[in-house]
């Protein structure tokens, strides 16, 4: 575990974060240089480039506050079943052929369909006082979860063959943007939500010793848990609806993390965004330049990932949260 | 929970699977039409037949024989190339044509019980020259296929007629979309290429050696292509893919041509009217004044 200064550190998480981009900006179908970036191939390029930047940095923080807040490490973003909830409804919209927001359709249906499965799982593990047990919240959504991934399972096998790329497409994720607004208004939502869950750092760290402690060290607990679930929600869902399902990168990315610097959230936090952020958008140049044809990121988040994180296990430096 | 509480919740379950057994065994009730027909398990077999005036020998058609209007009403017997097998027992049709079967035990088990079976595989123009044929002799329409397959004939030279004159490099370049998300075009080693090309167009995606690849929009871009052609279901105009991130400035978009008015059917199922679709196509690339899909 290291220790660095913060004025050591972010700056050069900066700097590796810059350094992806640049790598990420270089590598593609098409060669591209500095100069280029006005071009119309540069602007797709940034918008790319930015939308891996954003998921990769909500999907982590997300990881990181639900790794806290339920004491668990294999705690992830898609855990209290959103990515099915969302899953559910993507597939609904593209087979239906539903278009009531028009672009904006699959977004929308997305992050609507992976809020209500949050709020079903809260709904569920809340008790008659109010409070919400965390082993009951973990457990109710993995049913859910499980639940409404057999739904997933029945639309995704009554798709007519035509459909069937679409919906596929979407469950393995993609970061390909064609809509600038959609890009600012997540942006704006993860951003405001990491500065948020920065600031109930230290929150977050008398959480993680447990609910009681936390409770006698003067933390209003259930709130806490209540304003932090949200925030993983808002950013998981709002990552979900602009990119379909990125898996691995919220679990591996607070994880490895944590191993280097420490569980002190207030540090995790912000190192989670950069670190997330930069994992994301090497994975997209390796799937957008290794072949011809796109492979899916998420099978890249997952080779990529998977490795590196056995390696840190292996090395005994696999902190707990 | 009381006990008034648990037993009316008993009652409740067993009241709806009662009905859920009642429905499934309504169902079952079902006889299918007339034992000894043909049953057709893929669209483009099914349109073929229709245009050979064999339609009505069809008992049993696929979810996605929606073409001509009367293929609706054929009862359904699965999807391409997966039929529901025990219905198609049942069914002991005459004979069973199909494109290709996705489970391979499927023709053996219907040969088993005396069906015959027949896999035409429609993958070029020139297979459905030649299904047209095989199928007029099955039926003995051998005279309507003749004519048919010279009435395709007669569309595919039509559409010759409008570009025999241009040169290869002045002939347009084509972009088609086959979808959005993600996008996916059409590569040398499928069908759509060659109607493109018998059209009059160049495929820009025609160097890939692929079927349907699956691109970055930053190829689209570098291709450059003269005119777009996108299924008619999306209707996207060309102010609506110059929406799109760095596309505004791709000639097509530039200039308005936009073909989304043509249904996928005429140039993604190889039936009997791909002639009209490739038709179609080189008029709108020949002739954009009198065939303006916009505006």
């Amino acid at each position: 575990m290291i220790k660095p200064k913060a004025s050591i550190l972010y700056p050069c998480l900066f700097a590796m974060l810059l350094m992806s981009a640049a790598i990420s900006l270089a590598l593609g179908p098409v060669a591209l240089s500095i100069d280029d970036l006005g071009s119309n191939i540069g602007q797709l390029r940034t918008a790319r480039i930015l939308t891996g930047m954003i998921i990769g940095a909500a999907l982590s923080v997300a990881g990181a506050i639900f790794q806290a807040l339920l004491r668990n490490p294999l705690a992830e973003p898609y855990v209290l079943g959103v990515s099915s909830g969302a899953g559910v409804a993507a597939a609904t919209s593209i087979i239906m052929n539903i278009a009531i927001f028009g672009a904006w359709t699959l977004p929308v249906m997305a992050f609507v369909g992976a809020i209500a499965a949050i709020l079903l799982v809260l709904a569920i593990a809340r008790s008659a006082g109010g409070a919400i047990p965390v082993q009951t919240l973990l457990l109710a959504g993995v049913v859910v979860g499980s639940v409404l991934g057999s739904g997933l399972m029945f639309l995704v096998n009554m798709s007519p063959n035509e459909k069937l790329p679409t919906v596929m497409w979407w469950l393995m994720g993609s970061l390909q943007l064609f809509n600038w607004s959609l890009l600012q208004v997540v942006a704006m939502v993860t951003l405001v939500s990491i500065g948020l869950s920065w600031f109930l750092g230290s929150s977050m760290n008398i959480l993680s010793m447990g609910e009681e402690p936390a409770a006698h060290l003067g933390l209003n607990v259930e709130r806490t848990k209540i304003i932090l679930l949200a925030l993983a929600s808002l950013m998981t869902g709002c990552a979900v609806a602009a990119c379909g399902l990125i898996g691995f990168v919220g679990l591996i990315v607070p994880h490895s993390v944590r191993s280097v610097l420490g569980p002190d959230h207030r540090r995790l936090i912000p190192s989670c965004a950069l670190c997330g952020a930069a994992f994301v958008v090497l994975a997209d140049s390796a799937a957008r330049s290794l072949f011809v044809q796109e492979i899916p990121i998420g099978a890249v988040t997952a080779f990529m990932g998977g490795p590196f994180f056995l390696l840190l296990l292996k090395r005994g430096r696999g902190a707990r949260p | 929970m009381t006990l008034i509480k648990q037993s009316r919740m008993l009652l409740l379950v067993l009241l709806s699977l009662a009905a859920f057994a009642g429905v499934i065994l309504l169902k079952g009730r079902k006889q299918p039409r007339a034992v000894g027909g043909i049953v057709s398990l893929a669209p483009n077999i099914t349109e073929i037949l229709f245009e050979l005036g064999a339609g009505d020998q069809i008992t049993g058609a696929t979810d996605y024989c929606d073409y001509p209007a009367e293929a609706k009403a054929i009862p359904r017997v699965g999807s391409l190339g997966s039929p529901n097998i025990e219905l198609l027992l049942a069914m002991q049709p005459r004979l069973v044509l199909a494109a290709n079967f996705e489970h391979k035990n499927h023709p053996e088990i219907l040969r088993g019980s005396g069906i015959e079976v027949i896999e035409l595989r429609i993958e070029t123009i020139d297979d459905v020259f030649a299904a047209v044929d095989r199928l007029g002799q099955i039926t003995g329409a051998g005279g309507r296929a003749t004519e048919m397959n010279r009435k395709l004939q007669a569309c595919l030279d039509e559409a010759k007629s409008l570009y025999e004159g241009t040169p290869l490099e002045r002939r347009p370049t084509v972009y088609i979309e086959i979808a959005s998300k993600p996008i996916m075009t059409v590569g040398r080693r499928s069908f759509v290429h060659d109607i493109i090309e018998l059209a009059g167009g160049v495929n820009v995606a025609g160097g890939l050696d692929a079927l349907y690849p699956v691109v970055n929009p930053e190829t689209v871009v570098q291709w450059n292509p003269q005119v777009m052609l996108v299924g008619s279901m999306t209707q996207q105009s060309s102010e609506d893919l110059g929406r799109r991130i760095g596309w505004g400035g791709i000639d097509a978009l530039q200039n308005g041509r936009v073909i989304n008015d043509l249904s996928p059917d005429l140039y993604l199922r190889p039936g009997p009217r791909l002639a009209t679709g490739v038709l179609e196509l080189a008029r709108r690339l020949y002739r954009p004044g009198a065939q303006r899909s916009e505006n």
